[in-house]
């Protein structure tokens, strides 16, 4: 009995740890930077919207770091909390709304849709943002432009 | 003899220059087209003697001088259609006459933009647009619109276009995008009162669809604008319905 117990806590344990996805130092730097953003923009949000998040899920395992030369990677995800957190700031039907139906942020560096030629200044980036389950997604490019303006635009339309 | 035969010609050239214009004379000026001496000569008919043959004559000929060639300065035909209504008062209510008079001002708008650029031609304009018919004030509205002129600049004209509820002006692209811009207008201004007309009683059933998209995301200005008249044809959304609320209070 103790000996399932012991091999089942340690499967668990291996399991758990298996699931953090290694980094590679780069990776590494770039999560740190962006956590150190992201958990001010969360605390906000939180105290603006009073939602009860702890963090925004992020990948950056798949951070490409040639990528992202000379771009602030770290802002791209924070940018989008802020623009939640201002919706909530300024109206208080946001704040009900926002409140009651987002319960997690995720900035994902995979499965960004791609551009297309008739594309205008934000289509791009709105095509890469979406609400679902009560989860604001947001697919990360650097290319991607006005973010704090189309995260604002994408949660609108979905609450109206 | 040499002098007896000048003088009998001058005398000759005399008498056909004063011979006073007929009905059948201005007919015969219309059908060569000679609208200048037609209006010149409009008059030798005595007042008494002016019945519809020779209106339509002179409503033909002033019409016509005021859509052929170039033009000179940009208001040039304005000014010269002025003038003829000032001679010929009929012309004022004469239709064919106030379309031409109303293209003027707009042809006249767009080359005084284009030559002279914006100050001078917002001055003219100021004054010419209250003498418009609703028709031609559309037409100046959709030039200034396509030549930049922002919402609050061409409502009123617009405004103006619309003469009866859910008239086919109602279908224009420029008309819709004055009307949804204008509506960003605080409330009180004369504009914002022009496109709440236009949007919610004139043209409600042709505008209906981009009102309601338009307030998705809606600025303060556009929720003020907008909640009333939304709410009592119950297109808010519980959102916008929330979010109106939030604006009354």
């Amino acid at each position: 009995m103790k000996r399932t117990f012991f091999v089942a806590v340690l499967a668990l344990s291996s399991f758990a740890f298996a699931a953090e996805p290694e980094l590679k130092p780069a990776q590494e730097e770039a999560k740190e930077k962006s956590d150190a953003a992201l958990a001010d923009s969360i605390k906000e949000l939180n105290e603006k919207c009073g939602t009860k998040l702890t963090t925004a899920k992020t990948d950056y395992e798949n951070f490409k770091q040639p990528e992202w030369v000379n771009v602030s990677h770290a802002s791209w995800c924070s940018t989008a909390v802020d623009a939640i957190a201002a919706m909530c700031a300024e109206r208080p039907a946001y704040k009900k709304a926002i409140g009651k139906k987002l319960t997690g942020v995720s900035c994902l560096f995979t499965g960004v849709k791609a551009k297309e030629k008739a594309d205008g200044s934000n289509d791009y980036t709105l095509r890469n943002m979406s609400f679902e389950k009560g989860v604001f997604i947001f697919h990360i490019e650097k290319d991607q432009s006005n973010i704090y303006d189309n995260a604002r635009a994408t949660l609108e339309k979905v609450l109206n | 003899m040499r002098v007896a035969l000048i003088a009998a010609t001058l005398l000759t050239t005399a008498a056909q220059a004063k011979e006073p214009a007929t009905l059948a004379t201005l007919e015969q000026l219309a059908a060569q087209h000679a609208w200048d001496e037609l209006l010149e000569r409009a008059e030798d008919i005595a007042p008494s003697n002016r019945d519809e043959r020779w209106s339509t004559q002179v409503t033909a000929a002033a019409t016509a001088v005021l859509t052929s060639g170039a033009g000179g300065v940009p208001f040039e035909r304005v000014a010269r259609a002025d003038r003829l209504a000032d001679r010929y008062r009929f012309l004022q209510s004469a239709s064919g006459f106030i379309t031409a008079r109303d293209a003027a001002v707009a042809t006249g708008a767009e080359r005084c933009m284009s030559e002279t650029g914006d100050a001078p031609c917002w001055k003219a304009l100021k004054e010419l647009e209250p003498t418009l018919s609703p028709a031609g004030a559309f037409s100046l509205a959709s030039v200034l619109k396509k030549n930049g002129a922002l919402p609050w600049r061409v409502m009123a004209l617009f405004a103006r276009g619309v003469t009866a509820k859910d008239a086919p002006t109602c279908r224009d692209a420029a008309l819709q995008s004055a009307t949804l811009g204008a509506l960003e207008l605080p409330e009180g201004d004369a504009a914002a009162r022009d496109a709440r007309a236009v949007a919610f009683d004139l043209c409600w059933a042709a505008l209906q669809p981009k009102l309601r998209a338009a307030m998705v995301g809606a600025s303060r200005s556009r929720l003020r604008n907008s909640c009333k008249a939304l709410r009592a044809r119950g297109a808010l959304t519980d959102m916008q319905e929330a979010l109106c609320r939030d604006e009354e209070q």
